[in-house]
């Protein structure tokens, strides 16, 4: 364009009309140009070359400008953030459900959700694509060792290298359901040294409460609640009166005790409903046995199943006692919402399930972590609602979203 | 649009007298913000327009864009409804041709079908009282599922013949995994025995293909179909149904329910685009939700770039106008100078002729008017010069009639004496100094006849003072044939005899010297009389040129040095030295001309 008009800057008048007669198909810059130039002839009887010439500078600057002004784009987005969810040692549908919550919630906030295993088996696997579901055995609780000294399981080794995994990941958050105190504060250890920038790494709990320091946010159900409700219920199937046995409390797990405190808590209200005895088991068999012990011994009315396992085993040891007819009229309120659970609960061996959101726990865990990344206000705590499930209402539309949260 | 017009009217004449009263109403000033403000407005309202423009039909194609992914998702849904229908007329067909489902053969065909489609779940044969005649594959039913109180079960009695769909819903009849299923079914009457029969086929497809069928589109980064069921609006499928659930999330199904195509709708302050489809024989309908902020660039950013744009347009606008409207006032500041120069009195000065057409005018027109000026000054200097002229000349052709009466007195007394030698040489003298005095009505004479001039005035004061001075004469040669204003000698040897020697005791003696000083011609006059003071000398060039009365000739000092300064210029003139009972020393002087640059300098003139 310069060239062009400093050509016809110096083109005299009558080479001027020749070519434009000459060549009418010349582009329209040119044409314009060639206007402005007679246009200038009329109007001054002298044209000054050098006002032109820098007026045409100027104009090529501005257009040079222009296109910059226009060229410029919008603040490049900055790679999303990566939140790691390490999955418990032993999916069950539970943690299905909450990856599929935190999956939800990292696609809304434009986030990228990762997900690291801890299978002590199998090492680290890092999954980003969603894996093929596997029910497993549903989570096993670590017992403390009763001599003070407490060496790491290989269950909770592989959590704590699940989360250095993540954060060599490049994960800048982390939502996690530790196995144990001890694991948790090595975890929480990792995420604060791990801090190359110097950005605190958020720490998101999931399902449990553990008294360690430097934790952003838990996403639980309030566990007295849940034992109040469990107790509440209990109360109604068994009319206000009866024995009842708690099965599968845990003395040093805090959620346990909590859901205990609860359970005790309704249950005071009812003075003809007497609580019997506590066996203390973790897993289905073991329980299995503890309920069968139970049942055997003493006239026992209503049994609360603290946890997964427990009311798993007391509904075995129900089935094997109807199997042989030896009746069955004792009722069963647990915790959780695994398949075989459910089937118990639509056959009837289980009365009520109390049911936490896994999804909303994810959910919720993966908003937290975001609003902490983008400096907005984080709730230390968020309770989740819990919902009390029963055989005749487990297969309502909205209880069928909540006990079955993902389409196989 | 006339209030438009006059609003405009009187913000234009308000701006004007606020210009006019304001000192920034130069041309430059007017010329850069005209420009800007014009080139800003046309360029903010072609902004807004095209931003109207460019918004409308951003919203169009994003609505576009939605509309086709929904109806793509809504084909697929029905092309995969369709052919599950397809398959369970096929199964009906297999099942209940001849009136029975016993037999391998059926058996055969039907697991067939169940092997080519890997998303039915189950086939299941009831009579209406909800007992299991067949099912394939052969399971036990749940007494726990009450199979007589599900939907699909009521629907099929209620309208028999009919194929239904369910709603996606969890099977609970068999043993196994929870699956979630869409349950076709239906009423059929079969005569079996010669009776008629009524039973209700049941055939569970696993609800994944359509999850996923849902689940794949993608509307922007966060956007997503759901499906409702048209009848009650139940939520079908939704990817966040969980979040519904928990009340944190919720969809306008009412408003899904009545529309038809698109509308917008608002959640968590965000904008959306929701377009509906139905999808047909199966009474769902699809409804696609788009983020209006990602599928399109909104409002506020493409605001956001148009005034970046604009800010950019104005700062260039206006350097550009800086340049042409300063290129433009240059040659009017530069006749502003020029004319300046003429308020201090130089009128020696011209425009170049350039610059634009109304300048170029301007500068003929300015030189035009200085150069009528300068004539118009010269001819007055000229006129002036004309007067003074002519009136010293009436001034030089004055002779005091004191100085002729004295004079003849003093010729009457020397007669009466019988001096008559000094009476010839009085009356010659006399008779001389007349003649030098016309000298024809020039006023150049040469210097010959000047110094001839003061020495007849110079003998008839000698005479008349009875010798009571004496005077010498002396000229360089090369000064007597030079020319000099006349009279210019007489009025200051007047003024030494009657001044300074006359009051003086002794014998006076006055001297007259002529030499070539550099380029000027210098008459010395010196006496040796009283003297003046400075104050006084000072005085003898402020007087009036014209002597009002006294003994003299008539031509005072001040008269004599005008003259000079008229005729030669500021440079020449008188200058004096005096000391009290010492005696004074004039000195004149004026430019060495010869006869011929005398002619010439008249020929100027």
């Amino acid at each position: 364009m310069m060239n062009n008009k400093g050509n016809s800057m110096f083109t005299k008048r009558t080479n001027r009309s020749n070519k434009i007669h000459r060549n009418r198909t010349e582009w329209i810059a040119h044409h314009l140009v060639m206007k402005m130039k007679i246009c200038t002839h009329v109007e001054f009887i002298r044209p000054r070359i050098l006002t032109l010439r820098y007026t045409g500078m100027i104009a090529a600057i501005c257009c040079l400008l222009l296109c910059m002004a226009c060229g410029m784009s919008t603040d490049p987005a900055g790679s999303p953030p990566r939140i790691a969810l390490i999955t418990p040692a032993g999916t069950g549908e539970l943690a299905e459900a909450i990856r599929l919550g935190a999956e939800a919630a990292a696609k809304e906030a434009g986030a990228e959700l990762i997900t690291v295993e801890a299978f002590p088996s199998e090492g680290l696997t890092y999954a980003p694509s969603i894996p093929d579901f596997t029910a497993g055995q549903g989570k096993v609780k670590q017992e403390h060792l009763q001599d003070g000294t407490y060496p790491l399981s290989e269950r909770e080794q592989a959590q704590v290298d699940a989360v250095s995994l993540a954060l060599e990941q490049g994960a800048s958050a982390l939502l996690i359901d530790p196995l144990s105190e001890k694991a948790l504060s090595d975890i929480i250890q990792k995420a604060q040294t791990q801090n190359a920038n110097g950005v605190v790494i958020p720490v998101i709990l999931l399902n449990d409460e553990f008294p360690v320091k430097g934790i952003t946010s838990v996403i639980s159900m309030d566990n007295v609640e849940a034992g109040r409700e469990a107790g509440q219920a209990m109360a109604v199937l068994l009319g206000g009166r009866g024995r009842i046995a708690l099965l599968g409390p845990d003395p040093v797990n805090p959620v346990l005790i909590n859901r205990e405190l609860g359970v005790e808590e309704s249950l005071a209200q009812y003075p003809d409903i007497h609580v019997e005895a506590q066996s203390v088991c973790s897993t289905r068999d073991a329980c299995w046995q503890v309920a069968k012990q139970l049942l055997d011994q003493q006239q026992v009315d209503g049994l609360i199943a603290l946890q997964e396992s427990a009311s798993l085993g007391a509904a075995d040891e129900l089935n094997r006692r109807t199997s042989e007819n030896n009746g069955n009229k004792v009722k069963i309120v647990g915790f959780g919402s695994e398949q075989q659970q459910l089937e118990q609960l639509q056959e009837g061996r289980i009365q009520h399930l109390i049911v936490q959101n896994g999804f909303s726990a994810g959910y919720l865990g993966v908003n937290q972590a975001v609003a902490r990344l983008n400096n907005q206000q984080v709730q230390a705590r968020v309770t989740l609602e819990t919902k009390l499930v029963s055989t005749d209402n487990m297969f309502w539309m909205d209880n069928q979203k909540l006990l079955f949260p993902f389409v196989q | 649009m006339r209030t438009f017009a006059g609003w405009i009217r009187s913000l234009w004449l308000k701006l004007r007298s606020r210009l006019r009263s304001s000192r920034v109403s130069s041309i430059r000033f007017i010329i850069t913000w005209s420009f800007s403000v014009f080139i800003v407005l046309v360029l903010t309202i072609m902004a807004m327009l095209l931003h109207d423009k460019f918004t409308q039909a951003a919203e169009r194609s994003a609505e576009l864009t939605t509309r086709q992914i929904v109806d793509q998702v809504s084909y697929n849904l029905e092309d995969y409804v369709r052919s599950m229908s397809h398959l369970y007329r096929a199964i009906e067909e297999h099942m209940l041709r001849d009136g029975t489902w016993e037999g391998d053969q059926v058996d055969k065909q039907l697991d067939t079908l169940l092997s080519s489609r890997e998303d039915i779940i189950s086939i299941t044969l009831l009579d209406s009282t909800g007992h299991l005649l067949k099912n394939r594959p052969s399971a036990e039913l749940k007494p726990s599922a009450h199979v007589t109180q599900q939907g699909w079960f009521q629907s099929a009695l209620r309208v028999p013949d009919h194929l239904s769909f369910s709603l996606p819903h969890i099977q609970n009849m068999y043993t196994g995994p929870y699956k979630w299923v869409v349950s076709m079914s239906k009423g059929i009457t079969v005569r079996q025995n010669g009776q008629d029969r009524q039973v209700i086929l049941l055939v569970d497809i696993n609800f994944k293909q359509m999850d996923e069928l849902s689940r794949r589109v993608s509307l922007g980064q966060r956007g997503y179909v759901y499906i409702i069921d048209e009848s009650a609006g139940n939520i079908v499928y939704h990817p966040q149904q969980q979040l519904m659930y928990m009340g944190l999330k919720s969809e306008n199904i009412e408003q899904a329910l009545v529309a038809t195509g698109s509308y917008e709708d608002e959640a968590d302050g965000q904008k959306r685009l929701n377009t509906v489809k139905s999808v047909a024989n199966i009474g769902w309908k699809i409804v696609g939700v788009a983020y209006l902020d990602e599928i399109m660039t909104t409002r506020q950013e493409v605001n956001g770039y148009l005034i970046r744009v604009l800010l950019v347009v104005l700062v260039l606008v206006i350097l550009v106008s800086l340049f042409l409207s300063s290129s433009l006032t240059r040659p009017i500041r530069r006749m502003e100078r020029k004319m300046k120069a003429v308020e201090r009195g130089d009128f020696n000065v011209e425009l170049p002729i350039e610059g634009p057409l109304e300048v170029e005018r301007l500068s003929r027109r300015f030189n035009l008017m200085v150069y009528k000026i300068r004539t118009l000054m010269s001819e007055i200097i000229h006129e002036q010069e004309q007067k003074r002229r002519l009136e010293l000349e009436a001034l030089q052709a004055q002779i005091n009639p004191h100085f002729l009466y004295n004079t003849l007195n003093s010729v009457v007394r020397m007669v009466g004496m019988s001096r008559n030698e000094e009476v010839i040489t009085m009356i010659t003298s006399l008779s001389r100094l007349f003649r030098i005095s016309l000298s024809q009505g020039k006023t150049i004479i040469t210097v010959r006849e000047e110094l001839e001039h003061a020495h007849h005035y110079l003998t008839i004061q000698q005479m008349r003072f009875k010798r009571k001075f004496n005077f010498s004469m002396t000229a360089d040669e090369d000064t007597l044939d030079c020319l000099t204003l006349k009279l210019v000698l007489q009025p200051l040897i007047e003024n030494a005899i009657v001044h300074g020697i006359e009051y003086h005791m002794d014998e006076g003696c006055i001297e007259i010297r002529v030499y070539r000083e550099d380029d000027k011609l210098v008459f010395r006059i010196t006496d040796n009389g009283v003297g003046m003071t400075e104050e006084q000398m000072s005085k003898l060039l402020m007087g009036s040129p014209i002597v009002k009365s006294g003994a003299g000739s008539g031509v005072a000092v001040r008269n004599v040095h005008d003259r000079i300064q008229l005729y030669y210029g500021e440079a020449y003139g008188l200058e004096f030295e005096s000391e009290l009972e010492e005696g004074t020393t004039v000195w004149i002087r004026i430019p060495i001309q010869s006869e011929r640059e005398e002619d010439d300098a008249h020929d100027e003139q």
